[in-house]
């Protein structure tokens, strides 16, 4: 995957896109834990995955479990199909609520 | 082609198992609801799944899964049983049958199946499938399904619990936990899911993006066992933990599985468990372990009373729900008590008992030379030990020869099956009724009667029994009946096969048999003389051969058939009302006993159960009259026989007026005497065929080698009445002279 410039403020979400599996995991991971280091709201755009399996999901998880850990919060802005498949299968949907803030499913079923 | 005995047994066992859905068939057309029976269709299917999956018949499992899967929707009321369906799986038995019969005949059990065949097979399954498929249907197979439905609250009892622990490795081995999912959801609802990562992921720098850290927990809800759901995530076995835990509807299935177990599939609970699937056999594995560790811990001495139940640790485990394991164990100990009750059942080889049966044939001769042999020497003492001896050896006669008989019903049931096809083949209504079905007689006779009673009764139903429309014009009810009746008479068994008809009419008979020749036309034949013509060969009334009968073969093949086993065929018939057919064979074919007389030089036997008195002839008065001897009994009138005369061997020293005995013995209602020189006593008889040199005398059932060496001829009863009342004379077989 592609790793997007550095996301200037809090606010900016990152952006993630291409493969999120574990063939990425540990580059997505690193990128993540750099992302995290001093925050604790996170806001992630997910609208460019094409693939994401288990070891992508957990990532997504571990990230929403850290941020909460400290009292923070993960926003997805927006997820492309592929991932909105993923959380339906596992009924996530729910908690991974899309930013109702202008977020876009790109042609979510 | 050679069959290993185990094959053998599988052929066995398939033959049983399609009697029995055959049957079950048959009793679900008059019940379609009959629970039992539905339940034995689906366990004969379910069965030869099994076995034959064993063998690797690979044809025969594709086959019989999807009948199974069939009966299964069908005993659990998913998919009515209608009549077409049932003549569906009619066909299907038939079919399995086929199948089994191509794998006898071809070399390898991995030869291909005959293509025709397997579109037979095809075509059939099609004939299923649209309730096959109405009911795969109801199963969803949205890759993503219930999540359109977030607000619906899981009601807990309906639903497979699952947990999936995936361990660390399972990214690195190339599963996808996510895939195992997807599969389940094509399976069914994933009514609700959880998904948890495991505490240690959330430490500090304790995540590692390549270890897996998934756990879930699944609701599901779907139509599938447990084996199914555990054969979802059989390739991740090395890499998670896996619970499944049956909601309450299945495990209500459970129990009343587990009350239905066959006794002598009852062993080890966890198997018993495994065999209803309650249980998988991961599951078990793992328990089995626990166990073997636990007890592993426990000293020695008192390993038997730490070892905890299986039962116990699979519920700790989460495997399975107690009350399923308290079920399991009340079967368990139903069945132990009941075994010791049971008497068991030995499968013996025919062929064995054949052979045992013939070395007591020799046993009888032999004693009966030792008691020769003490008689000549004159030793008194010995007397008594003979006695012991010979008593000794009839029980065993009889004993052995019980062995070999059985309830003649068995064989008759099949007939059920000849019937039901004939008479839509015919579109005719027609009802068997089987009495006297406990009635026993030895297995070698019943196979042999098996064809001449096939012929006769397709007869009945060919030839006999009308089409409902005419029958209603003759004011009969539109269903036919033809009653099959068997019973023991006088060491014999009687079958009868009687049909409420047409009935024979003996002018058209009498017109054939001219036709053919079989008689003048100036011939003076008795009602039951011309009746008796339809044995002879060549003879067909039926206008128009059908599949069934009417070729003009049969009537005469079933008589000579049943003269080979020594039995006899009569027939009455009433033009309009019907035909009655009554064969009478003897019990057994290889040991009777026997009444020995003397005529002459030469001794005879005449079976004993067929003696009805001893009379000196002298306390008779005879009367010579017409060339056939009569003899006034207490005031009834019977004909006789002298033996010197039949036989023609009458010994010139003997000096006419000695003193002679009347033997009189009964056949069916016929009673005759046959006059002797001498009476001998009763002995045991092992019957000794003549060969096919004596094949024409008539008169004679066979020879006996008596103690003494000498032999002996045992008299056939019903012949010599025939001789008697000259019927036979017609039949241009005389008596031959030995």
């Amino acid at each position: 995957m592609n790793a997007q410039p550095e996301c200037p403020t809090d606010t900016d979400p990152l952006v993630l896109d291409g493969e999120l599996t574990i063939y990425t995991a540990a580059e997505t991971a690193a990128r993540l834990r750099a992302h995290l280091a001093e925050r604790r709201v996170c806001a992630l755009d997910l609208s460019g995955i094409s693939e994401l399996d288990g070891a992508g999901l957990q990532l997504l998880l571990w990230l929403h479990e850290t941020l909460r850990a400290r009292g923070g919060t993960l926003r997805l802005v927006a997820y492309s199909p592929v991932v909105a498949e993923v959380l339906s299968l596992l009924h996530l949907t729910a908690q991974f609520d899309l930013d109702s803030a202008g977020a876009t499913v790109g042609g979510a079923s | 082609m050679s069959l290993d005995s185990a094959r053998e047994a599988f052929l066995a066992e398939v033959a049983e198992l399609l009697q029995s859905m055959e049957d079950a068939l048959l009793a679900l057309e008059d019940d379609p609801k009959d629970p039992e029976s539905l339940n034995e269709v689906f366990r004969a299917m379910h069965t030869i799944k099994g076995t034959g999956g064993v063998f690797g018949y690979d044809s025969i499992v594709d086959f019989t899964h999807t009948v199974e899967t069939l009966m299964d929707q069908v005993r659990s009321g998913q998919v009515p049983l209608t009549r077409p369906l049932i003549a569906a799986l009619f066909e299907c038995r038939d079919h399995t049958a086929r199948l089994v019969e191509a794998i006898v005949e071809a070399s390898t059990p991995e030869a291909p199946l005959d293509p025709e065949l397997a579109r037979a097979g095809d075509a059939l399954l099609a004939q299923l499938s649209p309730s096959g498929k109405a009911a795969r249907a109801t199963a969803p197979s949205t890759a993503a399904p219930s999540a359109a439905d977030p607000k619906y609250l899981p009601v807990v009892s309906d639903l497979w619990m699952i947990t999936l622990k995936f361990k660390h490795d399972t990214f690195r081995d190339g599963m996808d936990p996510l895939s195992f999912l997807r599969y389940l959801g094509s399976l069914g609802d994933l009514v609700h899911v959880t998904t948890l990562l495991d505490p240690e992921a959330t430490r500090e720098d304790g995540f590692d993006p390549e270890s897996c850290y998934l756990h879930f927990g699944i609701g599901f809800r779907g139509e599938v066992d447990k084996p199914t759901l555990a054969g979802v995530f059989e390739f991740a076995d090395q890499d998670c933990e896996i619970r499944i835990l049956e909601p309450d509807t299945a495990q209500s299935k459970y129990l009343e599985l587990l009350a239905a177990v066959p006794d002598d599939q009852v062993g080890w609970i966890g198997d018993l468990l495994l065999r209803i699937g309650a249980l998988t056999q991961g599951e078990l594995d793992r328990a089995l372990e626990t166990q073997a560790a636990e007890s592993g811990e426990a000293s020695d001495g008192e390993e038997a009373e730490r070892k905890r139940r299986i039962g116990e640790i699979l519920i700790e485990q989460g495997s399975i729900k107690p009350a399923v394991v308290e079920q399991a164990a009340r079967t368990q100990e139903a069945v132990r008590t009941r075994r010791q009750e049971e008497a068991h059942f030995i499968r013996v080889d025919a062929q064995r008992l054949g052979h045992l049966i013939d070395l007591i044939g020799e046993l009888v001769t032999s004693s009966a030379a030792i008691r020769v042999l003490v008689k000549r020497a004159g030793v008194e003492d010995m007397n008594e030990v003979i006695d012991g001896v010979e008593y000794l050896v009839s029980e065993i006669r009889d004993n052995a020869l019980q062995l070999r008989m059985v309830p003649i019903g068995e064989s008759l049931s099949r007939f059920k099956r000849v019937v039901r096809d004939a008479s839509r083949e015919l579109s005719k209504e027609i009802e068997l009724v089987i009495t006297g079905g406990e009635t026993e007689l030895d297995k070698t006779v019943v196979e042999k009667m098996i064809d001449p009673l096939t012929h006769l009764i397709r007869n009945a139903i060919d030839h006999g029994i009308e089409t409902p429309e005419v029958r209603r014009s003759h004011g009969k009810p539109s269903q036919g009946t033809v009653r099959i009746n068997a019973y023991h008479d006088s060491g014999h068994i009687v079958v009868e096969i009687a049909d409420d008809g047409a009935g024979l009419d003996a002018e058209r008979i009498r017109a054939k048999a001219e036709a053919v020749g079989l008689v003048k036309s100036d011939d003076v034949l008795t009602r039951e003389e011309t009746l008796r013509l339809i044995f002879a060969a060549g003879l067909s009334t039926k206008e128009q051969a059908t599949n069934l009968s009417g070729r003009g073969v049969g009537m005469d093949v079933v008589r000579r058939n049943i003269e080979a086993l020594r039995g006899t065929v009569e027939l009455d018939s009433h033009l309009g009302e019907g035909t009655l057919v009554t064969i009478v064979l003897p019990l057994t074919l290889a040991i009777i006993d026997g009444f020995l007389v003397s005529a002459g030089p030469d001794q005879y036997v005449i079976p004993l159960a067929q003696v009805a008195e001893c009379v000196e002839m002298g306390a008779a008065s005879g009367i010579k009259r017409h060339g056939e001897h009569y003899i006034n009994l207490r005031g009834e009138v019977l004909p006789f026989i002298r033996l010197t005369e039949l036989f023609e061997n009458a010994d010139p020293r003997r000096r006419a007026g000695r003193r002679e005995s009347l033997v009189v013995v009964r056949f069916g209602h016929h009673k005759m005497g046959l006059v002797v020189d001498a009476l001998l006593g009763e002995l045991q008889t092992v019957i000794k065929p003549l060969g096919k040199v004596f094949e024409r005398l008539r008169g004679v059932a066979g020879a006996t080698i008596l103690g003494t060496g000498d032999i002996a001829l045992i008299l056939d009863v019903a012949e010599l009445a025939a001789i008697a009342e000259g019927q036979r004379d017609s039949a241009g077989k005389r008596p031959v002279v030995t």
